[in-house]
């Protein structure tokens, strides 16, 4: 063979090679299997996604309105939902049954679209030159015989498979069947119909809506609804009125779950500093297990951002700054499965909570957050400065605090031994009651600032465990306690001398050996 | 296919008579024989390991590996005050140290032998191009897992400090044991391309410069070429398989690119021989 055919004969096997190589990774791309290495198997299907899909009895027909070709950082999105469906296709027996549609720019389809309940979504794309808005669509309709529901807004990978499994569930639960949850109006607590999709609040009406039946509550003489599943009672910021309060222990007795989100203190920016909230809430709640704290939490190491007054240029300005004041803490007690995949929890304004020595015997406290490990309680009121709270106040003392406790078991009526306010004096009361569940957080704060703990809770409280597992799945990594300076400084030492120590000990051993 | 029959004398490690045997070198193939191959492959990693070791610059590169890396890690992004326990960040660093620690390994695989004229020398010897390229770059990979042995006391630190989930750590070492075989693939064609290190040093480091940095011009490329660079980007799969996810197309991926650059260096090898 001559020398020119030999060169020829080797280049067209390079690209040969070459061809190969491209095949097989396009072939990869259709066929392809992957290990789930994380200890939670968060890139796996979750057993609720999976019994979920396995329970259809009837067909359920998911349209994926999705916009093809998206830019950057959605491009991946597409695929992610895609592995996602066609995992929980192959797990429903063919009862789930996908289309995909893209209505960009097709009239018709939008109007589809929107009638299923999908709205576009508007996102800034950079370009080589420029930024540009472009309304995309990244939802899915569910049809499952007469019921609809939608998962849409599906901007994070790491919650679809939650957005999804929630839909299904919302679909394949009839209306009437979810269940009902409250929301205590009445005595200055948010109202959560007056907060935009946009705002914390808002964001998580929506969130409730989407699994349960939300309902404002203000009760009367009637007291609360017969139909309420579990109650929400947060922020009160005015004394909460004796008949209201017989209503709460009676539904809390008979069996109905309450969670309790309570701030003992608020800003006073106007005074520049904090002032006390009177819910009048302490002896109910003592009597039911839990002493609510009348000091204050701060965190001179491990705090938020939040508005506080502060001095500049001589002047007191509201700016926003890390704050002692908007506790953050990582010490959650991870063997709860409603703070399992929680990595920290933001309590501004916290108080310290301490199981009472009056909790009912069958009723179990279980502590889920505490506060940090530097975090300080000191008597009330504080200062809002920054600057003032950056030195010790008097009074303060560093013991260790409970920032939010879960209790279940049967809870006994606060009024066994007390005599009903007059408007009340004729009802019957329940006095023992049937086992529920009750949750108490030292802030109210912590409610917008923690959505997943809220829904977290609320799954706890209805006993719908489910959920809980999958909603914070990958929801971040685990923290890190971080060391002392004298502590980081001899880590790092080691971390650097041990292998250049190993490279010094490797290449003399190499050259000993080669003399 | 042309067959070159030598006669070889091939000395023991246990000093009995060296023995004479006929091998065929064959142009573009392996020897017809798999355990000669393998012999051939296994002595070449072997004498290319003494020589990294016995050679003051390997030491040089493993050392700023380490010195660079830790700048970086507990320097400018100290992993003890990042707040989660997670390698992610380190990963990226090695990754990005990989980029030129790389091809200061295997710019002298080749351009070296090239420049000296052992290349002539070890052409005489009873080994394929294919046998003396997958040698030298299997050395370059046991250099490359030595510099990943060197970063383990950071996992370890970490996980003194918090839960560390061994999963993604495993998958990111796997993946930058995967990518950083990659560009010593890569490497070791451009350091068969010339015989000037310096040269194929650049080379090399502008070759493994671009799959690294594929993933970080995605928001300025075209919508329609976006799937296709970010498959070609390191970084996209190496992610994958940094978080936890052992994805059989980040393998495959890794797979062909040190195939076909491997091929290539095999095949340049054989064009000089050649021409």
């Amino acid at each position: 063979m001559s020398r020119r055919r030999l060169l020829v004969h080797l280049w067209v096997q390079v690209g040969l090679w070459i061809a190969i190589a491209i095949v097989l990774n396009h072939a990869s791309a259709a066929w392809f299997g992957r290990v789930d290495l994380t200890a939670d198997q968060r890139f796996s299907l979750s057993p609720v996604a999976r019994s979920t899909v396995s329970s259809l009895d009837k067909p359920l027909l998911a349209t994926v309105w999705f916009t093809e070709d998206l830019d950057p950082p959605y491009h991946g999105h597409r695929d992610a939902l895609d592995d996602k469906l066609s995992e929980l296709m192959a797990r429903s027996g063919g009862k789930l049954q996908v289309r995909w549609r893209d209505p960009t720019g097709d009239e018709v389809a939008i109007a589809e679209a929107q009638a299923a309940g999908i709205q576009p979504i508007t996102y800034t794309f950079r370009r080589w030159d420029r930024q540009e808005a472009r309304q995309v669509w990244m939802g899915v309709s569910l049809v499952y015989g007469e019921r609809q529901e939608v998962a849409d807004g599906l901007v994070s990978p790491a919650r679809m498979e939650y957005d999804l499994v929630r839909a299904i569930r919302a679909v394949t639960t009839p209306a009437e069947d979810r269940p009902v949850v409250g929301w205590l109006l009445g005595n200055g607590e948010p109202d959560l119909a007056a907060f935009p999709a946009t705002e914390p609040l808002g964001q998580l009406r929506d969130q409730l809506r989407a699994s349960y039946r939300l309902q404002a509550v203000a009760p009367g003489a009637d007291g609360l609804p017969d139909d309420l599943d579990a109650l929400l009672v947060v922020g009160p910021q005015r004394e909460v009125p004796l008949p209201v309060q017989v209503h709460l222990d009676q539904f809390l007795v008979e069996g109905g779950a309450v969670a309790w989100f309570l701030s003992q203190h608020q800003p006073d920016y106007d005074g520049g500093v904090t002032r006390e909230v009177r819910h009048g809430l302490h002896a109910l709640l003592g009597h039911h297990g839990v002493q609510l704290g009348r000091d204050i939490l701060l965190d001179r190491t491990s705090n938020e951002r939040m508005t506080a007054p502060v001095a500049f240029r001589g002047q007191r300005v509201l700016a926003q700054v890390n704050h002692p004041l908007a506790l953050v803490t990582t010490r959650l007690e991870r063997d709860f499965a409603p703070v399992r995949d929680i990595r920290r929890v933001v309590a501004p304004f916290a108080s310290p909570l301490q199981v009472s020595d009056s909790v009912a015997p069958d009723v179990v406290p279980e502590p889920w957050v505490l506060a940090g490990a530097n975090a300080a309680r000191a008597p009330a009121p504080v200062p809002l400065d920054p600057a003032t709270l950056a030195q010790p106040l008097p009074g303060e003392d560093a013991a260790a605090a409970t920032l939010v406790l879960g209790l279940s078991g049967r809870f006994r009526s606060f009024w066994v031994d007390r005599a009903l306010p007059e408007e009340l004096s004729d009802a019957e009361l329940t006095l023992d009651g049937r086992p529920t569940r009750m949750v108490v957080g030292g802030s109210a704060d912590m409610v917008a600032n923690n959505p997943a703990l809220v829904l977290n809770a609320l799954d706890w409280l209805l006993e719908d465990a489910a959920l809980v597992d999958i909603r914070t799945r990958g929801g971040g990594t685990p923290p890190l306690e971080a060391p002392s300076p004298e502590a980081a400084l001899w880590l790092k030492v080691l971390m650097v001398g041990l292998p250049l120590s190993v490279v010094g000990l490797l290449f003399a051993w190499a050259r000993r050996r080669s003399a | 296919m042309e067959h070159v029959p030598r006669q070889i004398p091939r000395t023991r490690r246990d000093g009995r008579a060296a023995r004479w045997r006929t091998t065929p070198l064959t142009v573009g193939g392996a020897t017809g024989h798999h355990g000669a191959a393998l012999r051939n492959v296994v002595a070449i990693l072997r004498r290319e390991i003494k020589g990294f070791f016995g050679h003051p610059l390997a030491a040089l590169v493993l050392g700023l590996f380490v010195i660079v890396l830790s700048v970086f890690v507990l320097g400018f992004d100290d992993v003890l005050l990042g707040g989660s326990v997670s390698m992610r960040r380190p990963f990226r660093w090695m990754a990005a140290c990989f980029v030129f620690l790389l091809p200061a390994v295997t710019m002298r695989l080749l351009a070296e032998e090239q420049r000296t004229g052992s290349m002539h020398l070890l052409g005489t010897l009873p080994v394929t191009p294919g046998e003396i390229v997958v040698g030298k770059w299997l050395a370059a990979v046991v250099l490359v897992a030595c510099a990943l042995v060197l970063t383990l006391p950071i996992p370890v630190v970490l996980a003194s400090l918090g839960e560390l989930d061994w999963g993604p750590v495993a998958g990111g070492y796997l993946g930058l044991l995967l990518g950083g075989a990659a560009f010593a693939a890569i490497g070791t064609a451009t350091s068969a391309l010339t015989e000037n290190q310096i040269v194929a040093f650049l080379l090399a480091a502008t070759a493994c410069l671009l799959p690294a940095l594929a993933g970080a011009a995605l928001p300025l490329l075209p919508t329609a070429l976006v799937p296709a660079v970010e498959y070609i980007s390191f970084e996209y799969h190496f992610a994958n398989l940094a978080r936890g996810v052992l994805d059989s197309r980040s393998v495959v991926f890794f797979g062909s690119v040190i195939a076909v650059a491997l091929r290539m260096a095999a095949a340049l090898l054989e064009h000089r021989r050649l021409a």
